[in-house]
């Protein structure tokens, strides 16, 4: 994954793990393929999460391994034929996981940064 | 269940990404070839992903060692000789060590098949000071003793010594080994019946044979059960035949029978084979501190001198030819098979340094282009490691050719006895030594020829000299072990072959022996006098002993009352022994039919060593406190198999000599066979009972003997012959090599003005060096592994000269070879295109 305007290494090794419970996130409506759960990803962060395309399939692959998404071929919205991924109940829990664990590095981070005020 | 998805399955995935991305940036107005750009540009590099996700899904080092075992094959098959070769010496090595290693376990280790839990058996033996080879138990009293001992032994069986006889069935007749057994011997072996049933109470005219003499004497008839034989005259009744891999002290080829010993009249001090199976918790070494209690007490009877006996308890394994041959072929089966496995090894470590040295430049190449060190060894480990597998893999494949091919060879008679099943342990270890062996002549080389690569690749060509030394130290290596294998085992097998069909000084043609056992002596000059008028008999003499039957005593003789003795061995010889033997007698007199009791023949080694450069004609020998004179001096003979001629002396067999057992020597007119017959007549004639009787030719004796002998000495010519290719191979291709090596260097010389003529020489004197340097330090271990050999009793002589005269010449010839036809080769390019072309 990377980050518009930063495309740092060293930064988007910090986010690695956000990548996973991104995907995940995005698969929660229902079955979703590649290339729609990049776009999705891109379009509800305001375009400021970009995902590197070339990482996603490895990401859903080794997912797909662990068994948090299944995947199946399918037929796209435009008549393509994609792979379509689907969260299974051990994913969910490690969604659920996840974000929680999201959530408290983040208002940790918050915390210590302080009132939304000083520089950018 | 998780299936593994395709590689291409994925970059399917990636190629349909890319489509829809086109697509949908298509939708937003991007023109048909910029939409697929971008999508490309936005998705990255598509091979980078693709390789993620294939290292992702399997460890990269299988990866690498696919492709080296790849490469590694295509190398073989780009240098299929050196390939070949090293294989095949590898495969060669394995498939003898373990063949070898089976045949000799087979005989030296294996317990008896059939036998149950062998492990608890044992035998009650002796040694005596003029029996150092140890004997069944003396007398029956301590086997009757040891019957009462349940607190030691959980079972108990005697057998006495078996003899060749006569047995006769409706269907004919024919020679048996027939053994009186204990009737409990089959229950304490565990051994159950094929046919019928073992002995019942006493086996009072009972009789068990053997799976060979059912099928031989009546000819493997449904209804041998209940069917009657006669031994000696004697009627049994058939009750049972034993399985045919069974056999019990003796494995002769001659037909078994067992009859039972509580029913045969037996002598009090009888040598009999004791075997018991120890009760629980006793160790064979409290078994044995409780046999020598009773054998004191036993010796306490016996005359002073015959008292030193020690009781020993031996297990059951191994082979009555095992146990005749002796401790140093077992010692020389191991070493020869140590040497033939080093010799193979060496040969993979000359072709490998030899492959890679051809190889520098390659991987000079790989450096550069960013192979690390230790990528090239595994590179190059790889290659050795596959050829060890192959040649591991044709190894066991060889062990079973070569173990047919020893087994087809050795006319054995009596090879059912042999369990020869390949013990899959041996298969194992020798494959894996050979395997490790093939890592370790890797390992060494490839270590040492990426030695600096990383520092500087191209640099890392740089001079021979050390190859040099490690391909000299290894030819150097292989002569000598070449040669040491090749003296030690064809001396030996040599030493056999000798005592097989050799001259024991005497001709064994003619010859008869008989064995009486005579229960009263006076009888003795009687069957002599008979045997003498038959027409077929030219002569005929009684000893104590005579070449290949009984055994004289081991007596301490001086010259002079009092004086320094010497071990001699005493045989009371009858009228005409030594004429009738055909021994010639070199001075003085042989004995006349009544002679006076205090006169000696001595032999020459015994008179070499009393009287030295003296005639001992008149001399006085003393013996027990008793002088003789003697009075003729015979020519050395044989009269063991693999024995040499002993210092002994004769004294005369008189009707007083305690002689509850004679011995004759009779020479035949004509066909020696037919006196067989005549013999047995005759003693049936002078006795009005049963006496029990041994005949047989000398001949028939050596052969069988021989034989025996042959089958475990035989896989040694095996390993000669392996041995001897592998190691020609090895040494011409090192030194081939090495002048091949030198191409370069013999073109400079060539255009600086050096004639053919100096350059071979050159390359003559260097090889010339080596192979003296070989062959000294071969003809040097070769004395060592002897002199070894004879320090545990060995029965060959020290190498003569003359056994060297092949292996030097094999390797003088091959040495010759291997320089001159390479330096002949690069010597016919011209000088100028050799030295353009690198």
């Amino acid at each position: 994954m990377s980050i518009r305007k930063r495309a740092d290494r060293e930064y988007s090794a910090h986010l690695q793990g956000t990548l996973d419970l991104l995907i995940l996130r995005t698969l929660v409506p229902g079955p979703q393929h590649g290339q729609h759960i990049a776009r999705a990803i891109q379009d509800q962060s305001d375009d400021v999460l970009i995902v590197d395309h070339g990482s996603l399939y490895p990401a859903l692959q080794r997912m797909e391994e662990r068994g948090f998404v299944e995947a199946e071929w399918g037929i796209s919205d435009n008549n393509r034929k994609a792979r379509f991924y689907t969260l299974t109940r051990k994913g969910r829990k490690e969604l659920t996981r996840e974000e929680n664990e999201w959530r408290r590095i983040a208002s940790a981070i918050a915390r210590i940064l302080g009132p939304e005020s000083s520089k950018a | 269940m998780f299936r593994r998805r395709s590689h291409k399955d994925f970059q399917q995935e990636i190629e349909f990404h890319i489509e829809l991305e086109a697509e949908r940036l298509k939708a937003e107005g991007v023109s048909e070839q910029g939409a697929r750009a971008a999508a490309l540009r936005r998705f990255g590099n598509v091979t980078a992903a693709v390789e993620r996700y294939y290292e992702s899904r399997r460890p990269v080092f299988l990866d690498r060692l696919l492709a080296d075992g790849r490469f590694a094959v295509r190398n073989m098959a780009k240098h299929p000789v050196v390939s070949i070769v090293a294989i095949l010496s590898l495969a060669a090595g394995i498939g003898c060590a373990a063949a070898t290693l089976t045949i000799r376990n087979a005989i030296f280790y294996n317990p008896p098949p059939l036998y149950s839990t062998p492990a608890e058996l044992s035998f009650l033996r002796t040694v005596s000071l003029d029996q150092p080879r140890p004997q069944g138990v003396p007398g029956l009293e301590i086997y009757l003793e040891w019957r009462e001992r349940p607190e030691m032994v959980a079972g108990i069986a005697a057998g006495v010594p078996p003899r060749v006889t006569n047995i006769r069935s409706s269907d004919g007749s024919d020679e048996a080994l027939v053994g009186a057994v204990s009737p409990s011997l089959f229950t304490v072996l565990g051994v159950a019946p094929l046919l019928g049933r073992v002995f019942s109470g006493t086996g009072e005219g009972e009789a068990v044979i053997a799976y060979r003499t059912w099928q031989i004497v009546l000819h493997g008839r449904a209804d041998v059960i209940g069917s009657q034989v006669w031994i000696d005259n004697r009627a049994f009744t058939v009750v049972g035949v034993m399985p045919e891999q069974f056999w019990f002290v003796r494995m002769g080829p001659a037909p078994a029978v067992w009859i039972s010993l509580d029913a045969t009249p037996i002598r009090r001090n009888e040598t009999l084979d004791v075997i018991v199976r120890r009760a629980p918790g006793v160790s064979s070494s409290t078994l044995e501190q409780a046999l020598q209690t009773s054998i004191d007490r036993y010796a306490g009877s016996l005359p002073e001198g015959e008292r030193d006996i020690r009781g020993i308890v031996e297990g059951v394994e191994g082979t009555p030819v095992g146990r005749e041959i002796a401790p140093p072929i077992v010692w020389l089966f191991g070493a020869c098979v140590m040497l033939t496995l080093l010799i193979s090894c060496t040969n993979v470590a000359i072709l490998m340094i030899a492959e890679w040295t051809a190889r520098e430049r390659e991987i000079a190449i790989r450096a550069s282009l960013g192979a690390s060190r230790a990528r090239v060894v595994r590179l190059l480990l790889t290659e050795s490691t596959l050829l060890a597998l192959v040649g591991a893999g044709l190894g066991v494949a060889a062990t079973f050719v070569i173990r047919g091919l020893i087994f087809h060879k050795s006319a054995l008679g009596s090879r059912a006895f042999y369990d020869l099943s390949i013990d899959p342990w041996i298969l194992i270890n020798t494959a894996l030594i050979a395997l490790a062996a093939g890592l370790l002549v890797g390992l060494a080389p490839a270590l040492y020829e990426t030695r600096g690569l990383q520092t500087n690749p191209l640099r890392a060509m740089r001079s021979d000299r050390i190859r040099q030394r490690w391909r000299h130290a290894l030819i150097v290596v292989e002569i000598t072990v070449t040669i040491a294998l090749l003296v030690v085992t064809s001396t030996m097998v040599d030493a056999y072959r000798r005592n097989f069909s050799m001259n024991m000084g005497f001709d064994v043609a003619p010859l008869v022996e008989a064995q009486i056992d005579a229960p009263d002596g006076n009888s003795t000059q009687d069957i002599v006098d008979r045997l003498s008028a038959s027409p077929n008999v030219a002569s005929v003499a009684a000893a104590s002993a005579v070449p290949l039957m009984g055994r004289g005593e081991l007596q301490r003789v001086a010259s002079e009352n009092g004086g320094a003795t010497v071990a001699a061995n005493r045989i009371f010889v009858g009228q005409g022994f030594f004429s009738t033997l055909g021994v010639a007698i070199q001075q003085g007199r042989e004995y006349s039919r009544v002679e006076s009791p205090n006169v000696v023949i001595v032999n020459e080694t015994l008179a070499n060593l009393m009287w030295p450069g003296r005639s001992p004609i008149g001399m006085r020998l003393w013996n027990a406190g008793k002088n003789y004179e003697v009075v003729g001096l015979t020519a050395n003979y044989i009269s063991s198999m693999l024995g040499r001629p002993l210092p002994s002396f004769y004294v005369p067999l008189s009707a007083t000599t305690d002689s509850g057992r004679i011995v004759l020597v009779v020479r035949s007119k004509g066909d020696p066979a037919s006196v067989i017959q005549t013999v047995r007549e005759q003693v049936r004639a002078t006795s009005p009972v049963h006496v029990p009787t041994t005949v047989t030719t000398v001949r028939g004796i050596l052969n069988q003997i021989g034989e025996e002998i042959m089958t475990v000495v035989y896989p040694m010519s095996v390993l000669i012959a392996v041995g001897t290719l592998m190691t020609t191979t090895g040494i011409y291709s090192i030194l081939a090599f090495a002048v091949t090596r030198r191409s370069r260097e013999l073109a400079v010389r060539m255009a600086v003005g050096a004639t053919t003529k100096d350059v071979l020489r050159a390359v003559g004197i260097h090889s010339a060096r080596l192979i003296a340097l070989g062959i000294v330090c071969g003809v040097g271990m070769t004395f060592g592994l002897s002199r070894l050999a004879q320090g545990k009793g060995g029965v060959f002589d020290s190498p003569s000269a003359g056994v060297f005269v092949v292996p030097v010449l094999i390797i003088v010839v091959v040495g010759a070879l291997a320089a001159w036809m390479p330096s002949r080769r690069a010597l016919a390019i011209n000088p100028s295109v050799l030295l353009r072309s690198e």
